[in-house]
């Protein structure tokens, strides 16, 4: 696998911390707010409880002197409340965005096959719900635990004040309670895990039949495909009541282990009280108290579920980020100038993780200017061959130069740069035809876009239609034939308009007709670069400058077609079977 | 008013995909309320009993009163928790069906639905909507009942201590439901426009991971990181004024927590002064207000909350209520009697009113022959392989096929499609050759059958040579098997369904001469007495064919 991908580099920062310390002066600001808050209501209920002894000691209460202190807290509490809100929540929102950002950038950065590893599916489940999950943890987990901290902390200092002995009886509890949750939460993470597992597959599922509704439709295929996705489903729901079991068992734990030190130490105010150390009043303020510190210490305790439960969603999103990024180093522009071979191959071998070897020992040497073509039968390995060239795949052996330069010093970016590539499935994005045939380049005139669009026969069919160039295509919109679709990849590539042509089987879905326009367009637009074809169609290529013949992986011949012919050897032999076929 | 009912109707409907197993859940739910309040009050109880205690001085019996206390809180503690396992069961069922039913959705749709609408926005109803409606089944529902039931449960034991002073603190409780209730219909509006932007992002989402291609060869994964940066900032600022809302609703909240603890100390010190309550019985009912003014001022919190995910239940309804593909185009019940096995007959097609494609095209197809549609590209020639599948209603003429019933499934039954892009499922080879066969289920099909088609499609050969043979489960984008390779198991596919009819939309395009000989070496085999209909540009293909018909 590594000698795969050996041009990748490992990024293994974990993105959450970053993140998060980036922003956290707003989740700061949120503990100082909420402190803030909490304070107000323990005045207010410190005010409270002094009423209620006076009231209690039978004496009068005045009660405008209290109302103007109370009603500045109210006050007060209103705005704080407010401002603690939003800087909660926007400390997640924030967060969620950046980390949405940062990972959609990563995408765009992963290597050609990495979905492979992790389905679409699975990428747009962590985009989702792994994503809502971890906004919940920013928004309700991460704060509460905090202000829970914040909060028993200043309660403490209050019981300080009132008794040690109270300290000492509800901390007592505390180991307890933190072996029960401990164990709680690992089989609730255990569970999370597997939930999240099957929903990558239900989503994938769903991916799977939109893609290829029209062989499910024309097959008939409907209750098979649901059948397939309500087992997705129902294991879902599945895996959901096991995760209830748990967290509702776990809840009726802290209910009663925290309860169990509140009685404790009720007792032991009353006992206080009968000894005459502390006044009912005293008692009374404490009770408020106590339900203030105690609660806050069980969902400490007990935030452990949430907390391993968002750590599920957190180690998801970060499998995405491990992913290793296509390495970014090299040189980042080519000199094309100068090199008297465009193209340099010394005995590369290639195969896919564990498989045999696709290629065996192919060397090539092509000239700029030159028209290479590739053949051989189906599986031999002909398209593997624009795929390592654009390094999609990293050869397993032997040595890549391009225009001189070595592969391995080469950044990705200007690789690339190099090929314009027309490969065998098109891909149309949900765009206009325009920005479909532009596909990114930036300040390209019309001019251009129409230019290629005329040479690859494709104008007069985009002119046809209601909106011409702005007409769209691809997910939504109008549907094209193949042979449209590879025509519009055709103009694509024109317009890219880099020094090598890479065409992956050019006129396979192209009907005769057409076929003639679209080689006469190639012969135009190759004039001065280099071209190479993978053809199935041995008439496509006759003019070539040399064939490579393909046979199981190795270059069996190669020359042109007249020498092939001569040679009566394997391409011979394809060449009788089609000239016999199409005759 | 309208509008109204409407809202009202949605929140049966989707409580009403429960079923028969509503009265379960809704059992789970008042048990684990019940459950919650009892353990409550028997918490406040514990409490009067040792302040009581305190006040008095009398200790005598007071560990045997608590020791019976605490027993019954341990006891509401599990009553709650069976309530809670019950409701949470029966949540996530409704879940379950509310996925499958939008599901089961999207894949009954017309053809155009799926040109119209991009893959993203359906996944984004999947895995977004569906989550947040199940949020009412989850949470939402439960804490606003629980809220309402339990403030009536407190209420009983208030009233019994002091119902004046209980009544006082009532009346302020609920005009702080009435304040909260404005926030209602800003919540619901954000919960909407946030899933429309979720879509969005989900839309951008997918198209990088369905151009990978693109991305690498072309400059365009700038631009599509932007398009994603664009729908993500847009959903970010959704989040924030859904957040600005929320905080506003929650400083209302905090002022009403202060306020009605003002209002209490003050009503509390005048009842005392009047000796018209205990000290005792203030205590109690601080306690059990203490909760009740949460649970009320939750009242307020948590009917937004649930109406904005009503906002989403409205998508998934919405979504529900499209229409789906019809059962079948005509209206008469047309029994073919001609002896050919294809009949079109003055067909007229357009994609949704664009250029006219099909104009007036009429022909027939003897059963058992092999018929070469040729014609330029972009004819209409994969047009009318679409047509005869039903894909889309002609919008003049007919199509019969020979044996057909009157449904549209019963016509594709007769029809053995090989599409021109060869679409391979998630699944193992084995299965996805296996989907020909129609009516069992692909483990069902025995090996042999799935063996000989695919030797049929001269594809067995290169499956043995795979590391996992027939159990290789091809990649994301089937890289690891070239287009050959695909399309013969697309073949081998067809080959299985064994249908009368032979559908080949350019089949062997992507295919090496080599293959492709023996593929139409195949398809001779297997066309024999078989009415093939071949969408064909080679020569060699349309050689093959007795009959050729140039469309367009």
């Amino acid at each position: 696998m590594d000698d795969r991908r050996a041009g990748v580099v490992r990024e293994s920062q974990n993105l959450f911390w970053r993140l998060g310390i980036t922003y956290s002066p707003l989740l700061i600001l949120y503990i100082l707010l909420a402190a803030i808050l909490n304070q107000v209501i323990i005045q207010g209920n410190d005010t409270i409880a002094g009423a209620m002894d006076e009231v209690l000691m039978g004496r009068q209460v005045v009660f405008r002197d209290l109302m103007l202190p109370l009603c500045g807290m109210v006050l007060a509490g209103t705005l704080v409340a407010y401002g603690k809100s939003i800087c909660g929540s926007y400390y997640s929102v924030i967060m969620q965005r950046e980390m949405r950002g940062t990972l959609a950038e990563h995408l765009l950065q992963l290597p050609f096959c990495y979905l492979d590893e992790k389905g679409a599916g699975s990428i747009m489940t962590r985009f989702s719900s792994d994503m809502e999950e971890v906004g919940r943890f920013f928004s309700e987990v991460l704060p509460g635990v905090l202000v829970n901290l914040v909060t028993i902390l200043s309660v403490t200092f209050y019981f300080l004040e009132l008794d040690r002995m109270l300290i000492v009886i509800l901390f007592l509890s505390y180991p307890v309670m933190l072996i029960v949750a401990d164990k709680m939460s690992k089989r609730l993470a255990a569970i999370v895990t597997h939930y999240r597992t099957k929903m990558d597959e239900r989503t994938q599922i769903a991916y799977d039949s939109i893609q290829g509704i029209v062989v499910g439709r024309s097959y008939n295929l409907y209750p098979v495909i649901k059948r397939r996705m309500d087992a997705a489903i129902d294991e879902i729901a599945e895996n959901g009541c096991k995760s209830t079991r748990i967290s509702s068992m776990a809840w009726v734990l802290k209910s009663v282990l925290t309860t169990i030190p509140v009685i404790a130490c009720y007792l032991f105010g009353l006992f206080e009280v009968i000894s005459g150390r502390i006044t009912v009043g005293e008692m009374l303020a404490f009770t408020v108290l106590l339900g203030r510190i105690i609660y806050p210490i069980g969902d400490v305790v007990f935030c452990m579920n949430d907390i391993r439960t968002s750590g599920v969603a957190f180690k998801r999103l970060q499998g995405i980020c491990e992913l290793e990024r296509e390495r970014k180093c090299g040189v980042a522009s080519l000199d094309i100038g100068g090199a008297d071979t465009v193209i340099c191959w010394e005995n590369v071998h290639f195969s896919y993780e564990k498989e045999q070897e696709i290629l065996k020992d192919v060397s090539l040497r092509i000239k700029p200017g030159e028209t290479v073509a590739f053949v051989g039968g189906s599986g031999e390995g002909k398209s593997t061959i624009l795929r390592l060239l654009l390094g999609f795949y990293e050869k397993t052996q032997g040595e890549y130069r391009l225009f001189g330069k070595r592969y391995e010093e080469i950044s990705p970016g200007a690789l690339r740069s190099c090929f314009s590539y027309v490969s065998q499935n098109v891909f149309l994005l949900p765009k206009s035809i325009f920005d479909n045939i532009v596909c990114g380049k930036e300040d390209v005139s019309m001019d251009v876009v129409v230019n290629a669009c005329k040479a690859a026969n494709i104008h007069e069919y985009i002119m046809s239609l209601p909106e011409g160039y702005d007409t769209m295509v691809g997910e939504r919109g109008i549907k094209l034939s193949g042979g449209e679709r590879q025509r519009i990849a055709i103009a694509r590539a024109l317009v890219k308009d880099a020094p090598i042509l890479l065409l992956d089987e050019p006129t396979a879905a192209v009907d005769t007709f057409t076929e003639g326009g679209i080689q006469q367009a190639l012969n135009n637009v190759s004039k001065g670069k280099t071209v190479l074809i993978v053809a199935h169609r041995l008439s496509t290529i006759r003019h070539a400058d040399r064939i490579y013949v393909l046979d199981k992986g190795r270059i069996a011949e190669m020359g042109k077609h007249e020498e092939l012919l001569a040679r009566e050897g394997i391409y011979a032999g394809l060449y009788g079977k089609e000239a016999g076929a199409d005759a | 008013m309208h509008k109204e009912g409407k809202k009202k109707n949605l929140f049966f409907w989707f409580m009403g995909l429960m079923g028969k197993r509503l009265p379960l859940y809704l059992l789970g739910i008042m048990a684990s309320t019940l459950g919650m309040a009892l353990r409550n009050i028997a918490n406040a109880e514990i409490v009067e009993t040792i302040v009581s205690a305190a006040q008095s001085k009398v200790v005598d019996g007071i560990c045997m009163q608590v020791g019976v206390e605490f027993f019954f809180f341990v006891l509401s503690a599990f009553l709650w928790r069976a309530g809670i396992m019950q409701y949470n069961i029966e949540g996530k069922r409704g879940i379950a069906k509310l996925e499958k039913l939008v599901f089961s959705k999207a894949m009954r749709f017309p053809m155009s639905y799926y040109e119209e609408h991009h893959s993203g926005d359906f996944i984004s109803k999947l895995i977004y909507d569906t989550e947040r409606a199940g949020d009412i089944y989850g949470s939402r529902l439960r804490r606003l009942s629980a809220a309402v039931l339990s403030a009536l449960l407190y209420l009983i034991p208030m009233y019994s201590y002091s119902p004046q002073l209980t009544g006082c603190l009532l009346l302020i409780s609920i005009l702080s439901v009435i304040v909260n209730s404005i926030f209602i219909k800003p919540m619901k509006g954000i919960g909407k426009r946030l899933a429309v932007q979720n879509g969005r992002m989900t839309e951008a989402l997918t198209n990088i991971l369905g151009g990978t291609e693109l991305i690498k060869t072309f400059p365009i994964g700038r631009v599509l990181g932007m398009e994603y940066r664009t729908a993500n900032k847009a959903a970010c600022d959704m989040q924030k004024e859904g957040s600005r809302v929320s905080a506003l609703l929650e400083s209302f909240q905090c002022m009403f927590e202060l306020l009605s603890a003002l209002i209490f100390l003050g009503l509390g010190v005048w009842f005392v002064a009047r000796k018209l309550v205990t000290l005792g019985e203030l205590t109690a009912i601080y306690t059990l207000y203490g909760t009740f003014r949460y649970v009320f001022s939750d009242i307020g919190k948590y009917l937004p909350q649930m109406m904005e995910c009503m906002a989403n239940v409205e998508r998934l309804y919405d979504f529900l209520q499209l229409e789906e593909e019809a059962e079948s185009y005509t209206v008469e019940n047309m029994v073919s009697t001609c002896e050919d096995a294809v009949v079109m007959e003055n067909i007229r097609f357009s994609y949704s009113g664009d250029r006219v494609i099909l104009k007036d095209f009429s022909m027939g197809i003897k059963s058992g022959t092999c018929v070469a549609l040729v014609g330029e590209s972009g004819c209409g020639k994969s047009t009318l392989a679409k047509l005869l599948l039903g894909f889309y209603p002609p919008e003049a003429g007919r199509i019969v096929v020979a044996g057909e019933g009157d449904t549209l499934a019963s016509r594709r039954k007769l029809i053995s499609y090989v599409p021109q892009e060869p679409y391979l499922y998630g699944v193992s080879i084995a299965e996805n050759i296996a989907y020909g066969r129609e009516g069992v289920f692909p483990e069902q099909v025995p090996m042999e059958d799935i063996i000989r088609a695919a030797k049929k499609a001269n594809a067995h050969d290169f499956i043995m040579k795979l590391p996992e043979g027939y159990q290789t489960v091809p990649g994301e984008r089937g890289n690891t098997l070239s287009g050959g390779e695909r399309q013969r198991i697309a073949i081998a596919r067809a080959v299985l369904r064994d249908a009368p009819i032979f559908l080949l939309d350019e089949a062997t395009s992507a295919l090496d001469n080599e293959s492709e000989q023996l593929i139409n070496q195949a398809l001779d085999r297997v066309c024999e007495g078989r009415t093939t209909i071949m969408i064909a540009h080679r020569p060699s293909t349309i050689a093959m064919a007795e009959e050729v018909i140039v469309v367009g």
